[in-house]
């Protein structure tokens, strides 16, 4: 009898002009929402691929002074689905000494033109909540005070049937109408990303678009059992549509907007500044030590400064080769304590840092929860949890994966003892080291015989330095050595969640739902039971 | 006759209960929007004078080496936090407002990164306009959908059109009641607003923003007239008012959610730009080109006797050459980014929601009307300071007069009190700038309301009453 009951409901539906309009709707929309995503997608998967060559030149180095890791993150491919944070996230990351903080000039995710940077682009997963929402409440708003009005109602109950088993029927009526256009849905998606060139889905993540399949059912149920709700509450039907479309309106328009709002103003934004002026302080504190301690080796060794082939950069980058004993030695003693006191002060930095991250975690995490009002931010939390462009997979890669390398690199770096060692700096062996003056000596064929000599005639002769071309000394050039062998050097990985991971993170979320789902179904029983059918 | 007819209709809407349920709505969302305005205005405030300060210091301290080192340096400009972002935001937070300039060149514009918070989606703020084309929107089509097909159905067009009244006036009845009640509705909300905005004192009341209120109002009585006619049309070309609805529904989601989002999809094909990569690299080989032909300079004269001044003027040609090589590409990239910006906002405006968004936008003088404004005076302020500085250089019988924009040599060296040098000062467009940047939208939302209401209008008369 409840089969009978739902078939004739599905029958009914089919036919109706609300049907067909969703259904047109849909076939329009969501292709056109996937093929933004995809060419979105696409370049962002070219872009990668340039940096990922430009990163693994980062381990091609001759000392270790040079360096330094520099990691890549692949796009999330199920961003096509539904976008979350993906696009505001950084993407390349330079592991530092002096900074935990390495974000680096990685691929464009934004847009080129930074004006249109105003307009929004809606995802699948959007338009699904948005057309399904409003689809499911169009069917059932009149399910009860509908059939009232049109008198069929009381014919129904005029059978030999229970309530519950029409109300029953109703709802199975209602979902397998709806069914269809999910199951439609998520099959034209499919096929358009199998068409689509260049994007390829690993099995795991064709399983998480499965399962965002079962979600929606879970969620458009309830926006149904909203509709069936009221259509029991109310006599007439004119007044159930008004109620559903004002919440839909709110749900989707007001709430979630309101709750960044609201977040924003409750939770004060962290000032940047006050961050650039702490760090800029505690550079300067470090720079002073530096300076102290530059001023004592240089006593302590001398200083000449004759390099016959060096290279520097960022971060400490150092590169010599050629040079005089004194310069090893005081570039031996000079990174010897300055490294370990940039790791520290990047630790100390680390802290306003983080609690910068933490204000901004926490502004988005008060927007998040109080959007939970609304079931349709309920539904693309959940999506972004299951597609990986979430908070929580952003902090997975960040705090898990890349502080953690960081510290194993820098364990690393000192359980090999490199930075009171020379090759921090220099290939050259100790032991060819030699000092100004002989380098002097044999390099200009002995026309100096110390170096004081070779200064003088330079100064006379404008800086020339040309003496010293005559005998060139093998191995004192940087290019003469070959990159280092970095076989025992930890790799990265990038943790991200697993599948069984996203499916626990939005459990909870899920689990909710369906609670009101099993409320929302005893107050519509209750009400369907005790309805007035004149 | 015709004012009975009105009045009748507006005493059924405000006895109904869509109009009570959206009077709350209306209340919530002002009250909260405004309260959220406030606050969030009061952070921006804050954190755009510590900026502002910040960069003035480090530019005091520049201009106080020397005027000419304050000239070279290349420096950034924030646009202030307006306060009249109440009535709308211009979604100015994601655009671009932050100018990089030096005392000889204006380089570029940026989304400054530190404005949103990064862990979260972008979103629409709850301002006036975002109330109003929600919300309002959709109300109006709320009220009018049955308008007609509505009173068919319970029979009481029928008597209606028996009477002595000519079925035009009867529509344009229906259609001035919904209008009526529309912005009764929405009174209210901003009556709540402005008291808050008040009492908090965050906003400064003057001429100009009244001006902008009433310019608001005017406006959205406009937008409502076309939702409006849109919906009167949907209520006369259907027969039943549950399809009625359903077409109001579908005019409604068309007009808020898919033509405003799904302008990015054609911007790329209708308007395409060249690369920001291929730029960077034309500009290069333009530089590259500039230095090989100097170098052949400087090679020719190697070895005669050149004094400094003449080694300073041939400086000073390279590196005018090099800023104006990158400065001709730069701007045409840029032009062609305005260029781009406006057409996908022309494609939008099939959308009477985005229109009514784009004319409140030039109206408050804000987005790109005020983008564009900024842009443009920031070159002009930068010629004047760089005007003024020849002028106070002529005065320096030390300097050798030669503006070289990356070297100081040639160029005074006195110390000048940084209270005269000139600073930009960001102006408010003016009442005809913005009313030329309101034209296009403005006429587009009058087209189609007169198109909307006439073709109602022809259908009604024809109107199958039974």
């Amino acid at each position: 009898m409840i089969l009978n009951i739902a078939f004739k409901e599905f029958y009914n539906n089919l036919l109706t002009a609300r049907f067909t309009i969703g259904f047109i709707m849909c076939l329009f929309l969501i292709p056109f929402s996937l093929v933004v995503n995809l060419k979105d997608y696409r370049e962002q998967l070219k872009g990668y691929e340039i940096e990922r060559v430009k990163t693994e030149k980062s381990y091609q180095v001759r000392v270790y002074s040079a360096l330094r890791p520099e990691i890549v993150r692949p796009p999330e491919p199920l961003s096509i689905f539904s976008k979350g944070i993906s696009g505001n996230a950084a993407n390349k990351f330079k592991i530092q000494l002096d900074s935990r903080e390495s974000t680096a000039d990685g691929y464009e995710t934004g847009r080129e033109n930074p004006l249109l940077m105003s307009f929004f682009s809606m995802d699948f997963c959007t338009i699904l909540v948005f057309i399904l929402s409003l689809f499911a409440m169009l069917f059932t708003y009149d399910a009860c005070s509908g059939e009232r009005e049109s008198g069929t109602l009381k014919l129904v109950f005029a059978n030999p049937v229970h309530r519950w088993k029409v109300l029953i029927g109703k709802l199975i009526g209602v979902c397998l109408t709806l069914l269809p256009v999910i199951i439609f849905c998520f099959l034209l998606s499919a096929l358009i990303v199998l068409l689509a060139p260049q994007v390829s889905f690993s099995a795991g993540e064709w399983l998480r678009v499965a399962l965002l399949i079962p979600v929606s059912i879970i969620f458009f149920g309830l926006f149904i059992l909203i509709g069936l709700l009221f259509s029991c509450c109310f006599r007439a039907s004119s007044v159930c549509i008004l109620l559903c479309l004002f919440v839909w309106v709110i749900s989707i328009f007001i709430i979630p907007n309101m709750a960044n709002s609201l977040a924003k103003s409750l939770v004060a934004a962290p000032d940047n500044e006050d961050i650039v002026t702490v760090n800029l302080q505690l550079n300067r504190e470090m720079g002073k030590k530096i300076a102290e301690h530059s001023q004592s080796i240089r006593k302590q060794v001398g200083s000449d400064f004759f390099y016959w082939s060096g290279n520097g950069g960022e971060d400490g980058y150092t590169e010599l080769a050629g040079a005089s004993r004194n310069l090893m030695d005081l570039n031996r003693l000079y990174f010897e304590f300055v490294e370990p006191l940039r790791i520290e002060n990047a630790e100390k930095k680390g802290v306003g840092e983080k609690e910068f991250m933490d204000k901004m975690e926490a502004q988005m995490k008060l927007a998040n929860r109080l959007a939970l009002l609304s079931p349709t931010d309920v539904f693309r939390q959940v999506s972004n949890t299951l597609c990986r462009t979430d908070d929580d997979t952003r902090r997975l890669l960040y705090y898990e994966s890349l502080m953690r390398y960081r510290d194993v690199f820098i364990a690393y770096l000192k359980a090999k003892n490199v930075f009171s060692s020379y090759e921090y700096f220099t290939r050259q062996p100790p032991e060819t080291f030699m000092s100004y003056d002989e380098i002097v000596r044999v390099r200009s064929g002995g026309q100096f015989n110390s170096a004081a000599e070779f200064i003088k005639w330079q100064k006379e002769h404008g800086g020339d330095r040309s003496p010293l071309n005559k005998v060139p000394i093998p191995g004192t050039a940087i290019t003469d050595y070959p990159p280092l062998e970095l076989t025992d050097m930890p790799i990265f990985e990038c943790k991200s969640p697993s599948t069984l991971g996203v499916l626990r993170q939005s459990m909870g979320k899920i689990a909710g739902v369906i609670c009101v789902e099993l409320v929302l179904f005893f107050l519509t029983f209750v009400c369907f039971v005790r309805y007035d059918v004149r | 006759m015709f004012s009975n007819i009105v009045l009748r209709e507006i005493h059924q809407h405000i006895l109904s209960f869509r109009l009570h349920l959206t009077m709350i709505l209306i209340l919530l969302l002002f009250g909260l929007g405004s309260v959220a305005f406030i606050k969030g205005h009061t952070a921006d405030r804050q954190s755009y004078e510590q900026v502002y300060s910040t960069n003035l210091e480090k530019e005091r301290s520049w201009a106080e080496k020397y005027l000419s080192n304050y000239m070279i340096r290349v420096r950034s400009l924030m646009l202030a936090p307006r306060s009249d972002a109440f009535i709308t935001d211009a979604k100015e937070k994601m655009m671009p407002n932050q100018f990089w300039y030096s005392g000889f060149c204006v380089f570029g514009f940026e989304v400054p990164n530190w404005a949103s918070n990064d862990l979260m989606e972008s979103f629409a703020e709850l301002n006036w306009v975002y109330i109003v084309s929600i919300i309002i929107g959709f109300t109006v089509l709320l009220f009018s959908y049955d308008l007609v097909s509505g009173d068919k159905e319970n029979g009481t067009l029928a008597l209606t059109v028996s009477y002595p009244v000519s079925r035009g006036m009867l529509l344009t009845g229906k259609y001035i009641s919904v209008i009526t009640v529309a912005m009764l509705v929405l009174l209210p909300g901003i009556v709540l607003s402005l008291i808050i905005l008040l009492l908090s004192g965050a906003v400064v009341f003057d001429g100009i923003l009244l001006a902008e209120i009433a310019g608001f109002l005017a406006g959205t009585a406009l937008f409502v007239a076309c939702m409006a006619a849109l919906g009167l049309l949907s209520s006369i070309i259907t027969t039943r008012s549950n399809v009625s609805l359903l077409v109001c529904l579908c005019i409604w989601l068309g007009s808020v959610v898919v033509v405003p989002n799904s302008a990015l999809f054609f911007t790329d094909k209708l308007f395409p730009i060249k690369s920001s990569q291929s730029v960077k690299e034309r500009i290069n080989q333009a530089q590259q080109a500039v230095n090989a032909k100097h170098k052949a300079i400087y090679d020719a004269v190697k070895g005669s006797n050149v004094t400094a001044e003449e080694h300073f003027r041939m400086y000073e040609k390279q590196n005018m050459e090099w800023f104006q090589a990158e400065k001709t590409i730069k701007d045409s990239w840029n032009n062609s980014l305005f260029y781009q910006f406006s057409g996908s906002r022309r494609l939008a405006a099939i959308s009477p929601v985005s229109l009514f968004e784009q004319l409140s936008e030039a109206l408050v003088g804000g987005g790109l009307v005020r983008l564009r404004k900024a842009w443009s005076d920031m070159s002009l302020y930068q010629s004047q300071l760089l005007e003024w500085f020849k002028g106070v250089d002529a005065k320096d019988p030390e300097s050798m007069h030669i503006y070289d924009p990356s070297n100081t040599f040639g160029m005074t060296h006195k110390i000048v009190d940084f209270a005269i040098v000139p600073q930009f000062q960001e102006r408010r467009a003016s009442f005809a700038e913005r009313l030329d940047g309101a034209r296009l939208s403005l006429a587009l939302l009058i087209i189609y309301t007169v198109i909307a209401f006439s073709l109602s209008f022809v259908l009604f008369v024809r109107y199958d009453v039974r």
